[in-house]
């Protein structure tokens, strides 16, 4: 149902626009503007980098519907920090989501072979809270006024999961979201 | 073909423990603002409804926006 994919130059204006739509940024530590030369740059630099691997989000083999990030990958302690975002606004009203991040934790347990993942919601991203507390993520931190965005300081939240809690977990989003359905 | 929705949306509600808006069902109930259906809440009735009819309500890039609006696509 979900694959990854890696970025090529002919996804960059797809992911610049994703990434400076409103429904995206709004959620994101930042707003940025980004032209076109940044978003090559971007692509150079990300290519070079070794602690990071960026992915396009395909649905049903055939419609790219977003990115997710694992940053900060740390080989020895097995564990990275992790991001995405829906940028196609039909995958997003359709859950699209909870369904894919169902795939990146198997992506990043079974296929990146990590021990834990990361992750940083702002408290005001009330979806990502409930999507994180469901897939049971534990909270381990509270970031008190830690990002300055549309003018304020807002609280942020630290996320983990476990491969060990994954693993009691999956069964139950496997049944909903498995490989095996209509895909 | 609309009860079996209502029950798949009642159930959905049940599980996460917000029974409190069954109240605000109907046709024309949003299925965020109104029923407050979350990203894994339409995930999980997208495919129990592709499940039960075979139809994906989401096809052709269309978004339903209300109940009625998955009901007529069904």
């Amino acid at each position: 149902m979900i694959d990854f994919l890696d970025i090529t130059e002919e996804d960059l204006e797809t992911i610049r626009t994703w990434r400076t739509s409103q429904p995206v940024t709004r959620y994101q530590y930042t707003d940025p503007n980004i032209s076109e030369q940044d978003q090559i740059k971007w692509f150079d630099n990300i290519k070079k980098d070794t602690t990071s691997i960026y992915k396009i989000i395909r649905y049903k083999n055939k419609q790219k519907i977003g990115l997710v990030s694992f940053t900060e990958i740390d080989e020895l302690n097995r564990r990275c920090v992790w991001g995405f975002y829906i940028g196609d606004e039909a995958a997003r009203a359709r859950g699209l989501g909870a369904v894919s991040t169902y795939f990146i934790l198997n992506y990043v347990f079974e296929n990146l072979k990590m021990n834990k993942i990361l992750a940083e919601v702002l408290a005001f991203n009330k979806e990502a809270l409930k999507l994180n507390h469901k897939f049971g993520f534990h909270q381990e931190a509270h970031y008190r006024q830690h990002r300055f965005k549309y003018g304020e300081f807002h609280d942020s939240y630290g996320f983990a999961l476990l491969k060990s809690d994954w693993i009691k977990n999956k069964s139950y989003f496997e049944k909903i979201f498995s490989n095996g359905r209509k895909s | 073909m609309e009860e079996k929705v209502k029950s798949f949306i009642e159930q959905i509600l049940i599980d996460n423990g917000e029974e409190d808006c069954l109240k605000n069902y109907s046709l024309n109930a949003n299925l965020k603002d109104d029923l407050g259906l979350d990203s894994f809440s339409l995930a999980l009735l997208t495919v129990q409804i592709e499940d039960e009819f075979d139809i994906d309500v989401f096809d052709n890039g269309y978004i339903p926006k209300t109940v009625g609006d998955i009901i007529s696509q069904l």
